[in-house]
């Protein structure tokens, strides 16, 4: 059963891959969401099924459309379902019936209470875009061609969200940010 | 300023680096799960639109695989209708066996879930009740790689499977339930009628394709899936597909009312021959079962003999017939699965029903029957077991066999 076989070792693959990048992920969706804890998870769980499904694409040739760095596409995919789900969803709150109790909240440290406050005042786009900066160190380039918008465009959003972070946290930084 | 702005990114930057811990293994845990969930669910369940020779090779599939390929399908044809697929270099040959589950839902909607004509449903289709999605026709083929018996097993739709929630459900609910949690669960989230629908249908095919592999232990490959509208155009399109009858049958819940002996079937006498249940055999699932497998028998006789294969006119009209109505997973051609299996042309195969023990009312399945079946080793669901299951022989494929 060479099928079988084959089909198995992919899907092991994935699951290694899976549970090596889930960690990376949902704390990227964290930011992302501005502390949505499920919301978060939702979207790692969409971006892992996306990638379950592209997982053959592996094992193509180049010239066939190969995903060489399955982590940085994941990344990506991540990304864009969050804005995909930012610009569908109708109204900004969550039905509160939908959180099950599940969603186990860990302990936040002070700093990361902080951070995500802030994050959360921003405009989803530009939160997007300090996440991928400064949590995943993308340069400018990368995270424009990741949330499919121009350089310049990236530059702006990026420069208006850091001074509104700042007047927020500026302080508040100084004194959490262990040296 | 610019200085200070440079050192609030660094240590914006630092924040990040010192909150960036990862979630517990539990929730690690539960995104593994959950994603490959997702995944497993999308790869499976995603419509795909079938061409000409895909049609052609689902009917072969629902007919249980006996088609003779060589006088069948000419090349040319089979070519000609791919290029509208712009298909890669022909697939390499079937290297291992294929199991393939094919489910009849007993729904008026069609493969896109969009509803059928309503003169269709209160005549032909027979239907006046609301859809209630039940999965009526549950079946498994076995194509094998290198030829050699295609086989096909029926599963009696009374049998008990587990659900999502790991209830014993009969199995043709599995789906329904399935949608109707699915459905309730994504209400209020502001989805159009037609997302909700579609999302809905495919925790179905999901729910139902785990019961099936739970219930079987059969590993199973790919997935398809008709309507009734859609059996009911296939049909149409097939022009008249011959049937045996022992006895003259007449029955108004199924709107069934045909003499005895041979004779081609309309769509509409086909629905009714597939769907009788009052007055045949026992009035169990049973008789409808081998009902089911006697009408396979008919459209591979049919597409045989009968030339269907063999007038594009017809085969055009097949295609279109199943092009909105089959559901097929996506990660699958059937285009190059027909490519795939010239061993198909070997035209052997026989169709079986699960041998099933009663429990209270409810049907269970003898343990590992259905892989020693399809895999041919088995007890070739003859009664094997202390507890009397009950059974009904083989059809075998290639005529057209005398039923109840």
């Amino acid at each position: 059963m060479a099928t079988a076989r084959r089909r198995a070792a992919l899907e092991e693959e994935f699951v290694a891959f899976a549970a090596a990048r889930s960690g990376q992920l949902y704390r990227s969706a964290y930011f992302l969401t501005g502390g949505d804890a499920h919301l978060s998870e939702d979207l790692v769980q969409e971006t892992l099924g996306q990638m379950y499904v592209q997982w053959h694409r592996l094992h193509r040739p180049s010239w066939a459309g190969r995903i060489d760095n399955p982590a940085g596409y994941a990344q990506t995919v991540l990304v864009r379902a969050y804005l995909t789900h930012q610009r569908r969803r109708s109204s900004s709150e969550r039905p509160s019936e939908a959180l099950p109790e599940v969603v186990t909240r860990e302990p936040d440290s002070d700093l990361r209470l902080a951070l995500v406050d802030a994050l959360s005042q921003l405009p989803p786009r530009d939160r997007a875009v300090v996440v991928l900066r400064y949590w995943e160190d993308r340069s400018v380039e990368e995270t424009a061609a990741m949330v499919k918008d121009s350089s310049a465009a990236v530059r702006t959003r990026c420069s208006r969200a850091l001074a509104k972070l700042r007047a927020l946290l500026g302080a508040e930084l100084a004194e959490l940010v262990a040296r | 300023m610019t200085g200070g702005e440079e050192e609030f990114e660094v240590r914006l930057g630092e924040a990040f680096g010192q909150s960036g811990g990862g979630p517990g293994p539990e929730v690690t845990a539960r995104l593994v799960d959950g994603g490959l969930e997702v995944g497993r669910r999308r790869k499976r369940a995603r419509r795909r639109v079938a061409l000409l020779a895909s049609a052609l090779t689902a009917v072969a599939v629902v007919t249980a695989g006996a088609l003779s390929v060589p006088h069948g399908i000419p090349g040319q044809r089979t070519d000609a209708l791919l290029v509208a697929d712009s298909p890669p270099p022909p697939p390499p040959p079937l290297t291992s066996d294929v199991t393939i589950l094919l489910v009849g839902l007993d729904s008026t909607v069609d493969g896109q879930g969009r509803p059928a004509p309503a003169e269709l449903v209160h005549g032909d289709l027979h239907a006046g009740l609301p859809d209630r999605d039940t999965a009526d026709t549950v079946m498994l083929v076995r194509i094998p790689a290198g030829g050699g018996e295609v086989r096909q097993l029926s599963l009696p739709r009374d049998l008990l499977a587990t659900d999502l929630q790991n209830q014993k459900v009969p199995l043709n609910s599995v789906f329904s339930t399935a949608v109707a949690a699915e459905r309730k669960r994504l209400s209020g989230q502001g989805l159009s009628a037609e997302e909700l629908n579609r999302r809905a249908r495919e925790a179905g095919r999901g729910a139902l394709y785990r019961a099936v592999e739970h219930l079987t232990g059969v590993r199973v490959d790919h997935y398809m899936e008709l309507s009734m509208i859609g059996f009911y155009r296939a049909a149409q399109a097939l022009g008249g597909v011959p049937v045996c009858l022992n006895h003259a049958v007449e029955d108004s819940w199924s709107g069934i009312d045909l003499p005895a002996g041979r004779q081609e079937l309309n769509p509409a006498q086909a629905l009714a021959f597939v769907r009788q249940r009052h007055g045949v055999g026992d009035g169990s699932d049973l008789g409808r079962t081998v009902r089911a497998q006697a009408f396979l028998a008919g459209v591979v006789a049919k597409l045989r003999d009968g030339g269907a294969l063999a007038d594009p006119a017809k085969l055009k009209a097949l295609y279109d017939a199943l092009a909105d109505e089959l559901v097929t997973d996506q990660g699958w051609s059937p285009a190059d699965f027909a490519r795939q299996v010239p061993a198909l042309a070997s035209g052997r195969g026989t169709a079986s029903t699960l041998p099933t023990t009663y429990e209270g009312n409810r049907l269970r399945a003898v343990p590992d029957a259905a892989r020693q079946i399809l895999d041919g080793t088995g007890p070739s669901s003859s009664p094997a077991v202390s507890s009397a299951p009950q059974s009904s022989a083989p059809v075998r494929l290639g005529g057209v066999p005398c039923v109840d």
